[in-house]
């Protein structure tokens, strides 16, 4: 066992209560399990690089430092954030451990991505991005001479209501595009800047992908289209491979010595 | 002496927290108004906390009611202050070990707009609705609208959660 290795046992001794809450956010059921799919990844992608690094100096005094934060805070934080700042100290460990980096941000970003965020993410991100994309819907159905008026999550259209409701905050597809990103980056070994760059046109992405959902099924919810049951899983299934593809395109355009754009 | 530092930090945040001492500080509880008598023109029968529900109820800033309305089960959760711990019923549900799907906004006929799901387990369907109100007339049918829409405006509450689940 080399130094590194028992530098990760002893991060995973400490974060203890970590590894406890994880497992009963997993075992309750409360919460989506993908967590498990994204630490698999990493996991797995790590094991595929090098194992012989040595974890630099600074690598080690980065994530000394992150347990001392989560040491200190430890009593304030609730126990989510604090999951958040142990597996960025392990992020930084295992960067170093698979890629003789300080840290290997698609490593840093599966890790997280691991934790059980997404019921969080939709009670705390939940209305806000569906009023947003309430607004840019209403926005450019006007554009088309829809006279639709947003108000908070609903849209307002010849005395009826649409609203936009918990799935259409996109939260399960802004998880899935960034675990594909995320594990391209981690795959290809991308650098801070570029998986910075790939991570916010996914974000941008999925953004618009959204956008453009609630705007499609503005027409199916209203009846202005009399459509199957099956259309609204269908457009969502349609608009997430619109966006898988954008993530997978701008990585294939990454990767290439010249540019993909004429 | 470096190696030593490190081990110590991480032996600190081992041992840190079993002398976490919890302030558990006491807040002040509000009067509580009693559980209503009726929803919807049907009278509210009380009836006893499930295991899981009087789990939900630890730490919960409120109480947590269950009842009949003579068809359908009716929980009502009385909230004194806004919360992460007013979890969505499909949280609950799922949970317990139900699959979950979406169903279209249901318009009651006092107007109040209800987010619903369609739980099923082993071969038992049921029609979940959701709606949070306050004693002004204000409501939300999804808990992030309302968690939101609390701190925003600097609300002081109190407000009730009403989950229906109607089988189908």
């Amino acid at each position: 066992m080399t130094a590194s290795h028992r530098f990760v046992c002893m991060q995973i001794i400490a974060f203890w209560p970590v590894w406890l809450w994880y497992g009963q956010r997993m075992l309750d059921r409360s919460d989506e399990p993908w967590g498990i799919l994204a630490l698999a990844t990493v996991l797995f992608i790590v094991a595929q690089k090098r194992t012989g690094h040595i974890v630099s100096r600074r690598a080690l005094i980065i994530a000394t430092t992150l347990t001392l934060i989560y040491a200190v805070t430890f009593a304030l934080l609730p126990p989510l954030l604090r999951a958040i700042v142990a597996v960025l100290a392990i992020a930084v460990t295992l960067s170093g451990i698979g890629y003789g980096r300080t840290l290997q941000a698609g490593v840093a970003g599966l890790l997280l991505l691991s934790l059980p965020l997404i019921a969080s993410l939709q009670f705390y991100g939940g209305f806000p991005i569906r009023a947003i994309t309430a607004f840019f819907s209403s926005g450019l159905l006007q554009l088309i001479d829809y006279d639709v008026q947003p108000q908070g999550t609903l849209l307002f259209w010849q005395g009826e209501v649409i609203a936009v409701d918990a799935p259409c905050a996109g939260i399960k597809m802004l998880w899935t595009a960034l675990y594909l990103n995320f594990t391209l980056a981690a795959w290809r070994d991308l650098g801070l800047l570029a998986t910075w760059l790939s991570t916010s046109v996914t974000m941008f992405s999925v953004f618009i992908g959204n956008v453009l959902r609630s705007t499609l099924l503005f027409f199916t919810e209203s009846g202005i289209i009399n459509a199957p049951d099956i259309a609204h899983s269908l457009i969502g299934i349609i608009v997430f491979a619109l966006v898988a593809s954008a993530v997978l395109g701008f990585h294939q355009c990454n990767g290439r010595a010249t540019p993909c754009a004429v | 002496m470096r190696s030593l530092i490190i081990i110590a930090i991480h032996l600190c945040a081992a041992l840190t927290p079993l002398a976490v001492w919890h302030n558990s500080s006491v807040q002040q509880e509000r009067p509580f108004p009693g559980w209503p008598n009726e929803l919807h023109g049907r009278e509210l029968t009380p009836l006893p906390l499930t295991a899981q529900e009087q789990g939900f109820s630890r730490g919960f800033p409120g109480k947590i009611g269950r009842f009949n309305d003579g068809g359908r089960d009716v929980i009502i959760r009385y909230v004194e202050r806004p919360t992460r711990n007013l979890h969505p019923s499909a949280d609950c549900l799922r949970g317990a070990g139900f699959a979950m799907s979406n169903q279209p906004i249901w318009r009651d006929a006092e107007d109040r707009l209800w987010g619903c799901v369609l739980a099923e387990r082993g071969g038992e369907s049921y029609r979940v609705c959701e709606h949070i109100r306050d004693d002004s007339g204000n409501g939300w049918y999804d808990v992030s609208s309302w968690f939101w829409s609390a701190l925003l405006n600097n609300d002081e509450g109190p407000w009730w959660a009403v989950t229906i689940a109607e089988r189908v």
